[in-house]
């Protein structure tokens, strides 16, 4: 079946690259902007779901030769280590010996000891936590179900990581209260030895339905963006922004983009129970009057060719596919987007063919602006010679 | 807000990291010399596919590998919460 108007999936030009398994729906905290609606369920990923999920992946023609698994919930590291121990050996003996396979953890730290970082450092796996900068930052939004603040927490992680020598990057959320802050959240980073960051944007998604981004604030976050990257660029190699090194990366590349929210089975998500889902991470859980829950099939009945050609995956799979061809058609930055995150399009219009979101300017096209302008403003004119060229 | 010179690493988590947009300031580094005055306005109402071929053509110029060489993660667009 070739991709296309029917909007079914080439295997051949299919590659599966990021798996994301949710060994539990439970987050120890509250956050005020988190989008699950079922955070507060206690169930677990068994690992007989996870053995089916493993095969359906691994016999997959979509596999490609690297796989990441990300672990995310909920809070991953409410389920305990010793399952993790287990998941991981299973993991491994099923893998095809073609397939590279990294694991990856977002996690808000709460819970990391000694032993997790142990288990980090054995298994290679990839860290993030989950900080919004500096406390009083942080704990406006980022609380625990009585309502404390979690950054002493959160920084106590980050200190242990530090001393067992394992490399983590950090998520910060920005929030409307955040934008006024550049510099000290560059501080911040920098004196607490934190050198990767992603920033994520308080989005209009799931149970999260009004961001403190919106209307007003996305002229204070252009200045945000703009602001920062002149930090980042004034200072050479203390700091790495996921947002300007994938700008960049867009910019030079020869390639046109797409995103991996809008290619199917580019992600594949399993629940703790079983379902799966692709397309952005987000749809599984959500609920929507035409497509319901987005869950497309589940292990312990298909293997992904099933979901591939099931009336529920096709639905969607059409629609998102005509949101990225109006993207293309409509919009001047879609050579360095790729047509939008499908999750926000939905939660932010009720469709998917749509084009325009908060969340695609906010995160492509303003970052692309500034990126542009700030390397425009420190780049000699074309008809400007440099001050010494060299012998003639 | 604190000056540059505070923009350091800690004491012992010092090495400057792998990053695209050090490299590209670090290419560009002797274009500040050459700037007297922020972009003209009328660079900045081009068309933006030709700002940023100048730029890569800029980039390319200063740096030759940098754009051949483009590390493979930039290369397609990853999921926020990774």
């Amino acid at each position: 079946m070739a991709a296309g108007s029917d909007a079914g999936v080439d295997a051949a030009a299919a590659r599966l690259r990021l798996l994301v398994l949710q060994p539990t729906p439970f987050c120890n905290i509250d956050c005020s902007y988190c989008y699950l609606t079922n955070r507060g369920s206690a169930e677990r990923m068994s690992l007989a779901t996870l053995d089916l999920a493993c095969r359906r992946v691994f016999e997959s023609a979509f596999l490609g030769r690297e796989l990441e698994v990300a672990w995310h919930g909920g809070e991953p590291l409410t389920v305990p280590l010793a399952w993790y121990e287990e998941a991981t050996a299973l993991i491994a003996a099923r893998r095809p010996a073609s397939v590279r396979l990294t694991h990856a953890f977002q996690t808000n730290g709460l819970l990391v000891d000694e032993n997790w970082a142990h288990f980090f450092t054995r298994t290679g796996a990839r860290v993030g936590l989950s900080i919004d900068g500096p406390a009083d930052l942080h704990d406006a939004n980022r609380r625990t179900r009585r309502g404390r603040g979690t950054h002493a927490g959160a920084m106590r992680a980050v200190r242990l990581l530090q001393d067992q020598g394992i490399a983590f990057h950090v998520i910060t959320v920005l929030t409307g209260r955040a934008l006024d802050e550049p510099d000290r959240l560059f501080d911040f980073y920098v004196q607490h030895g934190i050198s990767e960051v992603g920033f994520n944007i308080e989005e209009i998604e799931g149970a999260n339905t009004a961001s403190s981004l919106a209307g007003g604030n996305e002229a204070k976050y252009r200045d945000f963006i703009r602001r920062f990257f002149a930090l980042v660029w004034q200072a050479p190699g203390v700091l790495k922004v996921r947002e300007f090194e994938s700008a960049l990366g867009h910019l030079l590349s020869d390639e046109p983009v797409t995103d991996e929210q809008n290619e199917p089975f580019a992600i594949v998500s399993v629940s703790h129970d079983g379902a799966i889902s692709t397309f952005s991470p987000e749809l599984l859980g959500a609920h929507h009057p035409r497509f319901g829950d987005f869950a497309f099939g589940h292990v312990a009945a298909h293997g992904l060719a099933d979901v591939a050609g099931g009336a529920p995956f096709l639905a969607v799979s059409r629609e998102i596919r005509r949101g990225v061809e109006a993207c293309r058609h409509d919009c001047r930055y879609f050579r360095w987007c790729g047509g939008g995150a499908a999750a926000n399009k939905l939660f932010e219009t009720g469709r998917f063919d749509t084009t325009e979101t908060m969340h695609c300017r906010l995160t492509r096209q303003v970052v692309l602006d500034e990126v542009i302008a700030g390397i425009e403003a420190n780049m000699r004119p074309a008809n400007v010679r440099p001050a010494y060229a060299g012998p003639s | 807000m604190s000056n540059h010179q505070d923009r350091k690493p800690p004491v012992g988590q010092g090495a400057a990291i792998a990053s695209l947009v050090a490299l590209v300031a670090c290419a560009l580094a002797g274009d500040a010399l050459a700037r007297q005055s922020p972009a003209e306005p009328a660079v900045a109402e081009q068309e933006l596919a030709a700002r940023v071929a100048a730029i890569a053509e800029r980039v390319r110029s200063a740096e030759p590998t940098l754009v051949r060489e483009l590390p493979p993660e930039v290369k397609i667009a990853q999921w926020r919460n990774r």
